[in-house]
């Protein structure tokens, strides 16, 4: 089997952000996202079950993201390239310029949203352009009868056994958190060279056009604000009130 | 005059149709959740569509459409301008539109489902939501299932509480879970990042708890309480269960 997983990174959120940081090159507070933490780990899963799988993974943010290749390369993967994208704003043209790394994979595992600029449909576009079938938010893996891929929608648990190309989708499960790389292996790839290109969507000029970037706007107003003061009982006592008021 | 036309989709049939290219400028939007979002990719990537993420508002300039939507965890807000062609969005209320389109299922993939026994209120309706954060444990989770047992609401958690297996992700409210409009959200043990409140509607009347008077959440609630969440959910859920079942004694009596 041949797997690709493609890692996005977010801007690490313990620092702030603006306009000029969200479209420049990330630098040091590119971090891998939740989401794909959660992807490598269900490839490398996939790779202990079967040791002559492949496994190739592209890291979004150019040189910016040489951190996070070192990381994974930490983790024994051999084939680690950094990308950069001319309009990582743009998730139609991200999910263009990303379906080229993906030819003649069997299974493309990414988070389920791709990036500080996704928000859930760069994974199901790339599914398309590559005519692959779609499993959205998966978040586990078994192999009790063959590698299947599991998620929970609320009302059921849904499972795909893998056998045709397939691009999925991962979320954050606790059931795949991110394993941590040997120390030695950590100082062996301080000083790996990292293969790193820009990769163009194939496709006509877009009629998108970023029009602006800045801070987002507060999103509640902050008026009306009571504090429940006094003993805890005297807290929990109003608490209780008003909750048991406030039933349908 | 703009020529744009704004139609929100529902998924139905079985393949992703290409779309008739006279039907342009065309804004397609689709519903916010799992389906939507695999649908909007299929017909995007099905129609080399223009894609504009989970909008907001969409206003018409000219000749053009200017969406907006919020990035980075909610934390950035951007605006696009579409110049013409199709596109396809996400959205969780889509506003005024100019009508409704069926389009065909993304996947034809084969899903094995297995029921789970879920006797809960589905947190996509509950009129309460209570929601844990990484200040809880799992004590303060089960406190929380009880909270909501009683007041028939349902339990809701932030990402990086789903991070350390205190709830299943299905329940994960935020930018990056679910999102609710419910009447009430009581938040306890979390700090109250943009990214989190990004999933929760504005018609939601927030009731802050954390032991910390300075967190960031006691900013956009209505209610707060500065108490150790270990402490005061238990009690809590004692208090609206012994409402529950005087409740109960008083219509046995009627």
């Amino acid at each position: 089997m041949k797997i690709v997983v493609l890692i996005a990174g977010v801007h690490d959120p313990k620092w702030p952000i603006d306009a000029a940081a969200a479209l420049s090159a990330p630098g040091d507070r590119h971090i891998m996202s939740p989401f794909d933490e959660a992807a490598l780990e269900m490839g490398l899963r996939l790779r202990d079950a079967a040791p002559a799988t492949e496994i190739a993974v592209r890291i979004a943010g150019g040189e910016g993201a040489t951190k996070i290749a070192r990381t994974v390369l930490a983790l024994n993967v051999g084939d680690v390239a950094v990308i950069a994208f001319e309009r990582a704003w743009d998730q139609a043209a991200t999910a263009r310029a990303l379906a080229p790394e993906c030819e003649g994979a069997d299974l493309v595992l990414l988070g389920r949203e791709f990036g500080d600029f996704d928000d859930g449909l760069v994974p199901s576009t790339l599914a398309g352009l590559l005519g692959a079938g779609f499993f959205a938010r998966a978040q586990a893996i078994s192999f009790e009868d063959g590698p299947t891929l599991l998620r929970e929608t609320g009302a059921s648990e849904e499972r795909v056994t893998l056998s045709a190309p397939l691009v999925a989708s991962v979320t954050n499960d606790r059931r795949t958190r991110l394993r941590k790389p040997l120390m030695k292996n950590v100082m062996q790839c301080r000083a790996a060279t990292i293969e790193s290109r820009v990769v163009a969507a194939s496709s006509p000029p877009s009629p998108l056009i970023l029009e602006h970037i800045g801070p987002a706007a507060m999103l509640r107003a902050t008026s009306a604000y009571t504090m429940l003061e006094g003993a805890i009982d005297e807290q929990v006592r109003a608490l209780a009130d008003t909750l048991w008021d406030a039933r349908a | 005059m703009s020529a744009w036309r704004v139609l929100t989709v529902s998924c139905g049939g079985p393949v992703a149709t290409p779309l008739c290219e006279a039907h342009r400028p065309l804004l397609l939007v689709c519903p916010a959740d799992a389906t939507g979002e695999a649908l909007a990719g299929a017909v995007a990537a099905a129609n080399g569509a223009a894609i504009v993420g989970r909008i907001s508002s969409v206003e018409r300039l000219g000749a053009d459409l200017l969406v907006s939507r919020s990035t980075h965890g909610g934390r950035l807000s951007t605006q696009l301008r579409l110049k013409g062609g199709l596109a396809v969005a996400t959205a969780h209320d889509p506003g005024q539109v100019d009508g409704k389109v069926v389009i065909g299922a993304p996947s034809n993939l084969a899903i094995d489902c297995t029921p789970l026994s879920e006797d809960t209120v589905s947190l996509e309706v509950a009129d309460i939501v209570v929601s844990g954060g990484r200040g809880l444990d799992a004590a303060g989770f089960a406190a929380l299932e009880r909270i909501a047992h009683a007041l028939g609401g349902a339990v809701a958690a932030s990402l990086p509480a789903v991070d350390l297996g205190l709830a299943p992700v299905a329940r994960q409210v935020g930018q990056s879970g679910k999102f609710v409009n419910p009447a009430i959200y009581l938040a306890a043990g979390m700090s109250g990042t943009l990214q989190h409140f990004a999933g929760v509607g504005p018609r939601a009347r927030i009731v802050a708890v954390n032991s910390d008077r300075s967190a960031p959440v006691f900013g956009i609630a209505s209610l707060g309480v500065v108490a150790d969440a270990a402490v005061l959910l238990p009690r809590l859920a004692d208090a609206l269960e012994g409402k529950a079942t005087e409740g109960r004694h008083a219509e046995a009596a009627a």
